[in-house]
């Protein structure tokens, strides 16, 4: 049996759509000496069609064993196919599939998705496994081939997917691959089609808006000297959003509170003080709110709506988006949002104070 | 010499057409011939109902004819009393003891030298038995037959002239094993010893644990031709009164030429003769019967095997080892728990291997997965036929290693084991993984106490395989439904063969996945409708001396 | 048949519940998520309330036949030929819906667990297990309904937790946002499905203490009623209020949602393996009830011959559908609806008449 665990769809060369699969390879057991299979512990196989049954037909013709779905972990999907295809046949075809499960990872390649499934990982064994270990050690903003499908059925949301891309391995021992694949940022999505890839940065306010900013990290500037900076690792992040209307005009209130633990810190402060620490926190909190009102012009400039102010609106008011909700793309960048931020420092991991002389210190 | 004649007369004192038939076929025989066999068979035949001689040759003479030419069967001529009357002891060699025959020889012959004695009759027999004979038991036989089946159970036959009964004087001996563990039923902590194949040491096994009067003991002799003794027992007060009867009917119900082991009763009393299940419990331990029999069930004790029966007998029963009752409360219910975990082990075991890697690749965790086809690759055949040619393999080599004699079985199942494993694996036709299956299966199977419930389960283990094998986890679900519903329709003696699982009684759950500490169990199951279920009296618990109270 | 046989209010609550959920929760939550959306499960509960009612009814009525069958007191209310037939509609009815459950089980197996295999292979291995069952009587089937229903509750239990990273706040409407409307549409919907309760007709007689069978029949139903419902309000939470009308099996696809670690991933198929044992209690059970009023429509001796016809006849049955689409979407169609209420309303009616004619006819005697 061919297990495959990744999927990646292109546009063809020649033909519409080009899908590659990875096989993982049943290598040779340790102890019997049947060695038949060599080489690698994978096997890629790519065939480009009209469209993706036949190209998963044409591929199946070549395989020597019966080609299983059950356990794909992840679905790639260029950049490309998602802004000019747009990828309702692939999602069709996904939650119509009896072995695929809902639980893959969607994620959206810059250049050739094919490239990624061909990049072998190096702390993992297999690229797709690999993807997913990636995503979830970033902390605990699941997003999976389910979410993607209710955002895309619902009223209110639009899609989003976590994108990744292949670059030059910066350092490299002599055996290691010349290519690494990482996590770059988001691709939204309005309908089927992508319309805008987002920043890391731009990512980690999604996430905040998504209440899952968890193990992100904010840098700012020090309150006395704009040249030093400390950073906070996010522990935890509440985000609400409150919808009201001030003379039939529609505004958001976003609320975001945040703990943080100290990561680095190079001001010359004192966390003993009470006063420094909360401009420290005064500080964090202008750059999360800052980081966040971005992502919601960029999400206001597409039209887009992924983290559910539509939805917030619905529930608030239910007669309201009974009447407005078809036009909710229309009436979205015309909404009034203010964010608020609130930021507190739960730890400084092993130091309480700086591993240099503070000001106060020198001061004296 | 004389027996035929002897016999003659015999026939022709006893006054009945069929004596006088046998009588004219006997006469035919040439003198000094050889006695044809259909003859002596219908002789036998009769002999229930051939009374006594008072003439002691008659007696010997047609005897003889009965027992046939066999080298221990022994007359032992001798005169008593001051005027030499004449008697003879009839008994069979090796199954009495010496010590006695010669006891009674002594007195016979030495004592009575010079004793007047009533010439026969009623007076000859009362003066014997009540001034005579010091034996501790003796039976009078009033008909041949009686008399040869006494002298084929070790009792020692006393003819004498002018008596027209036959003394039986219990002499019983003979080669017998001394109460030993148990081989099937070994404990760590508990009781070594073990039923023997003599009747009545094993009824004093049982009596020496529970000596109480309401110990009823019920004898009978089933077999034609084995006259095989069968003990049931059970405490009057405790046992249902209808369970008790039903066992007797059944017993008695039964007509068979021979009972040579209680496997024989087993099949013929139980409620469901086609259910691989074992619907009575045997048992080679004394405490085992005893406790039972203080929860109310029936023993029945056969002659000639250790093994004893006891019903009614359910599923749980099966599962509970005599040793649980021994060690101290919480290990014994973690070892039932583990019990009930393996049994399911055993039942399913290599079929669920079956099922998901042949059908189900879906449940198996991906870097499991990938691992286990790797393993896989390679095996020409697929997981069912893998998996059943093991499963055989390791079923004929246990088979082998209880078959062979002890010190070369062991080494035959360690070689053959650590071969076929190990080189199966290497020759590429198992992967290693169905051998670990394989391996897990087999312990498991040993985790069951009673020994036939494991057997019933790797019977049924080799029908589930094929079930995975075929249909996959809706084979299994099939086959476990199926198992399910003929457990549930199983009774034994009247009580439900899955009490008290089904139906529920969640008193009796105190003896199930745990095992209560004594002091909880203050009731016998549940399971039988009537009889004493107070088992002791209540805040039997220990009692912790009062706080600050210490001396 | 053993006619001596009782069980207890709770077996019978049990079997009841076992027999009511088994089926509903295959295609139920798809097909009242289309209509009702997130509401579907008000539409359940809204049934379950009904149906109470009627089986408290159905109760009363079975309460008039004393231990008689409701097959053999129609017989002697209303003669041998009326009785009878009165009798042989309630054997058709319960193997028509027997028929129906063991295609629910083929469709769902040969798509899901065992791609490839002859469906006929998959209803003939529950029916022949099933016939043994209705072979051996009621009683097995009461005790496996009980392990069965322990391990639906297990089931409904740890799956919210099990569950509990899936669910989005961002996936409820606001509640009853479009009118109560398409609630009681979908109330329609399931009506067929709960006037099952019928099949308590079987039952009742058996139930040791007949007095109880007003509780234990509500505890049954609204039992059956609740496993259906935390369905339905767990794939609302983890898939919204759109999306489950989409799928073929709805309850399915959310336990291969469950993903908390890596060995506590891809474990639907032991609920699907509770949920078979679920369905083959339901199968047996029909087939049982139907052989059983065969037997008494017909006066026969024995249930044996019926319920091996019986059994043939319900797989044969089971194959007339084309497929599963039809199978699926037929559930929601006017005309089933109507056809399978008018069915077992129909037969309450018969012996309800069955009923007044003998309480009528005893009162007669008593004057007299």
């Amino acid at each position: 049996m061919g297990v495959v665990l990744g999927v990646a769809v292109d546009i063809g060369e020649e033909r519409p759509v080009r899908l590659t699969l990875l096989y993982a390879r049943q290598g040779q057991s340790q102890q019997g000496q049947s060695k038949a299979i060599g080489g690698d512990p994978i096997y890629v196989a790519a065939r480009e069609a009209d469209n993706l049954s036949d190209a998963m037909r044409e591929i199946a013709l070549a395989a020597g064993r019966e080609t299983s779905l059950h356990h794909v972990r992840v679905v790639l999907i260029s950049e490309e196919y998602a802004r000019t295809r747009g990828i309702r046949n692939l999602l069709d075809f996904l939650a119509r599939h009896p072995q695929v499960r809902m639980s893959l990872v969607p994620l959206v390649v810059e250049g050739r998705a094919q490239t990624v499934l061909e990049t072998p990982p190096q702390l993992k064994a297999l690229q797709p496994q690999n993807l997913v270990a990636i995503l979830e050690e970033k902390g605990g903003l699941r997003w999976r081939l389910k979410d993607f499908l209710v955002a895309r059925v619902s009223e209110t949301h639009s899609g989003w997917m976590y994108t990744v891309s292949v670059i030059q391995r910066p350092a490299g021992t002599p055996q290691a691959p010349p290519k690494e694949v990482v996590v770059t940022g988001s691709a939204l999505f309005f309908g089927d089609r992508l319309v805008r890839m987002l920043s890391p940065k731009e990512t980690e306010g999604l996430a905040w808006l998504m209440s899952k900013p968890v193990r992100s990290v904010i840098t700012a500037t020090c309150p006395e000297n704009p040249d030093a900076s400390f950073s906070g690792q996010v522990d935890q992040g509440r985000t609400t959003m409150r919808p009201s209307w001030e003379g039939g005009r529609l505004r958001i209130d976003v609320a975001i509170q945040g703990k943080v633990d100290l990561i680095r810190l190079t001001c010359r402060d004192d966390l003993a003080d009470v006063a420094w620490r909360e401009r420290l926190e005064a500080h964090l909190e202008k750059d999360v709110r800052e980081r966040v009102e971005g992502v919601i012009e960029t999400f206001k400039s597409q039209r887009v709506d992924p983290v559910g102010f539509g939805k917030r609106v619905q529930l608030n008011d239910p007669a309201w988006w009974l009447q407005n909700g078809p036009n909710w793309p229309e009436i979205w960048p015309e909404v009034e949002v203010t964010v608020t931020a609130q930021i507190s420092i739960m730890q400084s991991g092993l130091l309480l104070k700086p591993a240099n002389l503070t000001e106060k210190e020198l001061s004296e | 010499m004389g027996q035929v004649e002897d016999a003659l007369r015999y026939l022709r004192r006893w006054q009945s057409d069929e004596a006088r038939q046998l009588a004219e076929t006997l006469a035919r025989v040439a003198p000094g011939g050889p006695v044809p066999e259909e003859l002596r068979l219908s002789l036998a035949g009769a002999k229930r109902r051939m009374p006594i001689s008072p003439v002691l040759d008659e007696n010997t003479g047609i005897l003889r004819l009965i027992m046939g030419p066999s080298p221990d069967v022994v007359f032992r001529a001798f005169e008593i009393g001051a005027d030499a009357h004449r008697g003879s002891i009839f008994l069979i060699d090796n199954l009495v003891k010496k010590d006695y025959i010669m006891g009674l020889l002594e007195v016979l012959v030495v004592r009575l030298r010079q004793e007047e004695l009533p010439s026969q009759g009623q007076a000859l027999q009362h003066f014997l038995e009540q001034r005579a004979l010091t034996n501790h038991e003796v039976n009078r036989n009033d008909n041949m037959g009686e008399l040869v089946e006494a002298a084929l159970s070790g009792d020692s036959i006393l003819l004498l002239d002018g008596l027209t009964v036959g003394l039986g004087v219990s002499t019983r001996g003979w080669e017998h094993r001394q109460p030993a563990e148990p081989v099937a039923e070994p404990v760590v902590r508990g009781p070594k010893e073990g039923f023997t194949e003599t009747l009545a040491v094993n009824l004093a096994l049982i009596r020496r644990r529970v000596k109480d009067e309401r110990l009823r003991v019920e004898h009978r002799r089933i077999g034609t031709h084995t006259g095989t003794d069968i003990l049931m027992i059970h405490l009057a007060g405790l046992a249902t009164p209808e369970v008790v009867a039903e066992v007797g009917r059944r017993l008695d119900r039964i007509q068979i030429d021979g009972v040579l082991e209680s496997g024989y009763l087993e099949e013929l009393i139980e409620d469901h003769p086609f259910s691989p299940f074992p619907q009575v419990r045997a048992t080679e331990r004394p405490d085992v019967v005893a406790a039972d029999l203080l929860e109310g069930r029936v023993a029945v004790l056969t002659d000639g095997t250790p093994h004893v029966l006891l019903m009614p007998h359910t599923f749980t029963g099966a599962m509970q080892a005599a040793e649980d009752y021994y060690q101290r409360w919480p290990m014994a219910s973690f070892l039932r728990s583990l019990r009930y975990l393996f049994l399911l082990v055993a039942l399913l075991g290599p079929s669920t291997y079956i099922a998901m890697t042949t059908f189900h690749h879906e449940m198996i965790p991906t870097s499991l997965l990938i691992g286990l086809m790797a393993a896989r690759e390679g095996v020409p055949f697929p997981a069912l036929v893998e998996a059943l040619m093991m499963e055989f393999t390791f079923e004929a080599l246990r088979e082998a290693g209880v078959r062979l004699p002890k010190p070369v079985g062991q080494a035959i199942s360690i070689v053959g084991a650590l071969v076929i494993g190990e080189s199966a694996v290497r020759a590429g036709l198992i992967s290693p993984v169905m051998v670990i299956v394989v391996s897990i299966t087999a312990i498991a199977s040993f985790v069951i106490p009673f020994f036939s419930m494991g057997l019933a389960i790797r019977l049924l283990r080799f029908g589930m395989m094929l079930l995975a094998g075929t249909l996959g986890f809706y084979g299994l679900v099939i086959g476990l439904l199926a198992v399910a519903i003929h457990l549930a329709s199983l009774r034994s003696f009247g009580v439900p063969y899955l009490t008290p699982i089904m139906p529920p009684t969640a008193e009796d759950m105190k003896d199930l996945m745990i095992r209560a500490p004594w002091w909880f169990m203050r009731r016998r199951p549940r399971e039988f409708p009537v009889g004493n279920r107070v088992r002791q009296r209540q805040n039997a618990g220990p009692q912790t001396p009062g706080k600050g109270g210490g001396p | 048949m053993n006619r001596t046989l009782r069980i207890s209010g709770g077996l019978y609550a049990c079997l009841l519940a076992t027999y009511m959920h088994a089926a509903q929760l295959l295609f139920l939550p798809a097909t009242l998520v289309g209509i009702a959306r997130q509401e579907a499960w008000l539409s359940v509960l809204l049934d379950a309330v009904v149906t109470t009612l009627v089986g408290i009814f159905i109760g009363w009525i079975c309460l008039q036949f004393g231990r008689r069958s409701a097959a053999q007191a129609a017989r002697s209310a209303m003669g041998k030929a009326v009785g009878g037939l009165g009798g042989l509609i309630y054997t058709t009815y319960a193997l028509w819906v027997s028929s129906l459950v063991l295609r629910d089980v083929q469709e769902f197996t040969t798509i899901v667990l065992l791609p490839g295999t002859p469906g006929l292979v998959v209803a003939g291995a529950m029916g022949a297990v099933a016939l043994y069952a209705v072979w051996s009587g009621l009683e097995p089937l009461a005790r496996i309904a009980f392990p069965t229903l322990i391990g639906t509750i297990m089931t409904m239990l740890i799956l919210p937790v099990l569950l509990y990273p899936e669910y989005g706040l961002l996936h409820i409407d606001p509640f009853l946002s479009r009118g109560i409307g398409p609630v009681l549409e979908a109330s329609l919907v399931s009506a067929p499905w709960f006037g099952e309760i019928i099949l308590v007709f079987t039952l009742v007689p058996y139930l040791s203490r007949p007095g109880e069978v007003y509780r234990w029949t509500a505890i049954g139903t609204i039992g059956a009623a609740l496993v259906v419902t935390e369905i339905l309000v767990l794939t609302l939470l983890v898939f919204g209020p759109v999306l489950p009308s989409r799928m073929m099996f709805a309850s399915y696809t959310l336990l291969q949602q469950i993903s908390l670690a890596e060995i506590i991933e891809r474990i639907e198929l032991t609920f699907v393996v509770i949920w078979l044992a679920t369905m083959f209690v339901k199968v047996g059970f029909y087939l049982y009830a139907a052989a059983e009023a065969t037997t008494d429509s017909l006066g026969l001796r024995s249930h044996r011959v019926p319920a091996a016809v019986l059994a043939v006849m319900a797989v044969a049955l089971a194959q007339i559908w084309p497929g599963v689409i039809p199978l699926v979407t037929s559930a929601g169609s006017p005309i089933y609806i109507l056809v399978h209420n008018l069915w077992e309303g129909g037969i309450i009616l018969i012996f309800l008449i069955a009923a007044l004619v003998l309480r009528a006819r005893s009162r007669v005697s008593a004057h007299a």
